[in-house]
């Protein structure tokens, strides 16, 4: 078999065909690039600035965030360490027209949104560290039941746009270096998790049900709308965000009445057109897996192993079935913390434990900030050498 | 001076008793230091706990010191006496492997699997996969009415009263009164979800669970007990584990009826509600359905002074010594202070009676279960 180019294999992977070697993409993002002098230096002191601001968006409406300036950086670091690129893009662009966004920082750490709509204002506080892509809400923009409403008349008036060109243009600057996912739309329970606080928003499925399916079927058919869109264009790879969908936050009961019903709709959408759909579920999924598989999803990405979640790599295709991809299964504590050895042991194991499945090797979730590079060229090392064994 | 049972019962009514009356529970684990500490030789006593019980159940059996005599605690609590029915519960168990030698099942067929620290097991749920109201009606109940275990409740209701303490009667059910007996059999995520999406089914077990607690409270009513023990965890650190208006809608009225029965038979019961966590936006209800008690008031979750000063008027507090925080990690002198502290605040007038705010764990140091009841007894006292 020849060798393939990273595009290749990753394509190679997602098309369910056989490969030499699997992909190895790290999931290396702003926090690690920032932990890299050699890298972080390639960018002025207004890009980094935008970057950190970066961290702290908002969860009501998008804001444009113009940052095309890390992705060949991005492309260069995993380049060096031997990987495999992927990158995400959107091809559609959500419109909000009636909302108006004010910002206002508050400290280095965190920064006040403000919502102006014309059925009343919401206000949420968003805060990141330096060195975390990980934020959080020290206040949620939905504070009480009525807020709702609002969040409603938004969805509402919500449309989306076209913007398939963005696919050409990534996949050019990727060439044969690297594969684009499409970003799809967060499921509608998702996009409540980022609104509300997590046990406020249990206690308002407790306390009014009714209301609480009608905010999501309302998100649902605004997310047909967009996942139809996303069909008609390019790109063969839906990732869909399902952050917050972990059994540490939701049960198995909660996804089938919640999830399960439109995440099937967005599935059979994507099918239909010839495209495969990806969830990126980084928590607690064991217990959702059959589930996941009546979903008719085709794989997962950033499946975490134990102790941070709690799937085996074999469980997972032991509930899925031997066609599902998984994108995963690399301990990022391992990455992080680990020696050399250990990691090329771990990644040995993992690619034993795998053989013949339509595995990605991927951390599982993003490349902890300051993680040694010697252990990311490990895992390329190990690779070739598991693979030149088997030849 | 006051007689245990009296000064219990005066602190709990909310008068100035002579001292601050005390109360606590052992694990198995400190049980087992506490017989250490007072030099019982622990050979023969380990082959019986291998059958699986915990040995502190059983240490009346043995003839075996009680903590509660040891360090003359005010209160006894009282159980029904053990079921005689043996009921075939693993037709409930098949889409559910129990491990082999690892598990033990109780009269409400909920199976409990054994954890890996000390007593902590892991519940498995007997109505987990439950579909239909049929299946309900015709699960083997266990006979917690059963003229034959009250019995074995009113003889030691008359001889713990016998010897002047106060009985705090314990009705047999599983944990809780209501909800934690209907999650212990339907499995906890499944019973929440039942009563938003399924109210038929979970009514049903609920109304079930209610006669049966209606029934006891009655009986401890009538026999002389002086507490009813109500009360299920609805607390989780800092909020409810449901929103209060799911409490409002499936708790209260069962609570409210049950009070109400118990008094009519009667008026002196006083009534003993249990949460761990964080419950203050219920608090107020406790009290208009006619809670005359609450325990454990978790310093860590709630600010419990701040309750004395809103609801001390119309509640007692049993407990409020913490440990999440004092017990574990205090000193002896710490928790000398703490003692004192509650004592000048929250028995302020009466209405405390001083107890870990749950069983004495492991991870309590000796010496500080030893200044625990030496500071109760040096600094309760009132003047």
């Amino acid at each position: 078999m020849s060798e393939l180019t990273s595009r290749e294999r990753l394509m190679a992977v997602w098309n369910r065909q056989p490969v030499r070697r699997v992909p190895w993409a790290p999931m290396l993002g702003d926090s690690m690039l920032s932990s890299q002098r050699q890298y972080w230096k390639m960018l002025t002191p207004e890009q980094q600035r935008a970057i950190r601001t970066s961290y702290r968006y908002p969860s009501v409406v998008s804001l444009p965030a113009n940052l095309n300036f890390v992705e060949p950086i991005i492309m260069k670091m995993t380049r060096e360490v031997g990987g495999d690129y992927i990158s995400g893009v959107k091809t559609i662009e959500v419109v909000d027209v009636n909302v108006e966004v004010e910002s206002k920082p508050i400290d280095e750490a965190q920064i006040s949104y403000t919502f102006h709509t014309p059925w009343g204002i919401l206000n949420e506080i968003v805060a990141a560290g330096d060195s975390s892509e990980t934020i959080f809400r020290v206040k949620f923009a939905v504070s009480e039941m009525n807020h709702y409403d609002i969040i409603g008349e938004i969805v509402s008036s919500r449309s989306y746009k076209q913007q398939y060109d963005s696919y050409h243009k990534k996949e050019e600057i990727l060439g044969k270096h690297g594969a684009s996912t499409v970003w799809g739309p967060d499921q509608p329970l998702v996009a409540l998790y980022r609104i509300r606080d997590p046990v406020e928003l249990i206690y308002d499925f407790n306390e009014d049900l009714d209301r609480m399916k009608n905010l999501l079927n309302l998100l649902h058919q605004k997310n047909l709308d967009a996942y139809q869109m996303i069909a008609q264009g390019p790109g063969q790879v839906v990732e869909t965000g399902m952050a917050f969908i972990t059994t540490r936050l939701i049960s198995p009961r909660m996804f089938e009445s919640f999830v399960l019903p439109y995440l099937s709709e967005y599935s059979s959408i994507l099918h239909n057109a010839g495209k495969i759909l990806i969830c990126h579920m980084c928590g607690h999924v064991h217990h959702l897996l059959p589930l996941l598989k009546a979903a008719g999803i085709d794989g997962i990405d950033s499946l975490s192993p134990p102790p941070i979640g709690d799937t085996e790599m074999e469980a997972f295709w032991e509930k899925l079935g031997d066609n599902a991809i998984l994108q995963g299964g690399l301990d990022v504590n391992t990455l992080h913390k680990g020696t050399v050895d250990q990691v090329r042991f771990h990644v040995h194991d993992v690619l034993k434990r795998s053989r013949g499945k339509h595995l990605i090797l991927r951390s599982a979730d993003e490349i902890p900030y300051g993680t040694p590079l010697e252990n990311l060229k490990a895992v390329s090392a190990e690779l070739e050498l598991f693979y030149n064994l088997d030849e | 001076m006051l007689t245990p049972r009296q000064r219990v019962i005066t602190a709990m009514q909310r008068e100035v008793p002579d001292r601050v009356p005390k109360f606590a529970d052992f694990s198995p684990a400190i049980y087992e230091r506490f017989l250490k500490e007072t030099n019982v030789d622990l050979q023969d006593i380990k082959v019986v706990e291998n059958k699986g019980r915990p040995l502190v159940t059983f240490k009346d059996e043995l003839g075996l010191p009680d903590p509660a005599d040891y360090f003359a605690f005010d209160v006894r609590a009282v159980e029904f006496g053990a079921t005689k029915l043996n009921i075939d519960f693993s037709n409930y168990f098949q889409s559910q492997q129990l491990p082999a030698g690892r598990y033990r099942i109780d009269e409400w067929g909920i199976a409990y699997v054994r954890g890996s620290e000390y007593h902590f097991e892991d519940m498995v749920h007997p109505m987990q996969d439950f579909t239909s109201l049929e299946e309900l009606e015709t699960y083997p109940w266990p006979d917690v009415t059963a003229t034959y275990r009250r019995e074995v409740a009113q003889q030691n209701v008359e001889k713990v009263h016998q010897k002047d303490l106060a009985v705090l009667a314990w009705p047999p059910m599983k944990g809780g009164t209501f909800f934690e007996t209907a999650w212990g059999l339907r499995g906890f995520e499944n019973m929440v979800f039942d009563m938003m999406t399924n109210k038929d089914f979970a009514s049903c077990l609920l109304d079930k669970i209610t006669e049966l607690s209606i029934a006891n409270a009655c009986f401890f009513a009538s026999c002389g007990a002086d507490i009813l023990l109500t009360g299920d965890d609805f607390g989780m650190q800092d909020r409810m584990m449901i929103s209060p208006t799911m409490w409002r809608e499936w708790f209260k009225p069962r609570y409210a009826a049950l009070i109400a029965e118990a008094k009519k038979i009667n008026p002196d019961l006083l009534i003993f509600y249990h949460s761990d966590g964080m419950i203050e936006p219920i608090i107020p209800e406790l009290i208009e359905i006619g809670v005359d008690i609450l325990n454990p008031v978790q310093p860590e979750c709630m600010d419990v002074e701040k309750l004395k000063q809103q609801f001390g008027d119309r509640i007692a507090f049993w407990g409020t010594i913490g440990t999440q925080s004092t017990l574990p990690f205090g000193t002896p002198e710490s928790i000398k202070q703490t003692v004192q502290e509650r004592v000048q605040t929250i028995g302020l007038g009466g209405g405390l009676l001083l107890a870990p705010t749950h069983k004495i764990e492991p991870d309590v140091p000796w010496e500080n279960v030893l200044a625990l009841f030496d500071a109760i007894d040096t600094y309760g006292v009132y003047s």
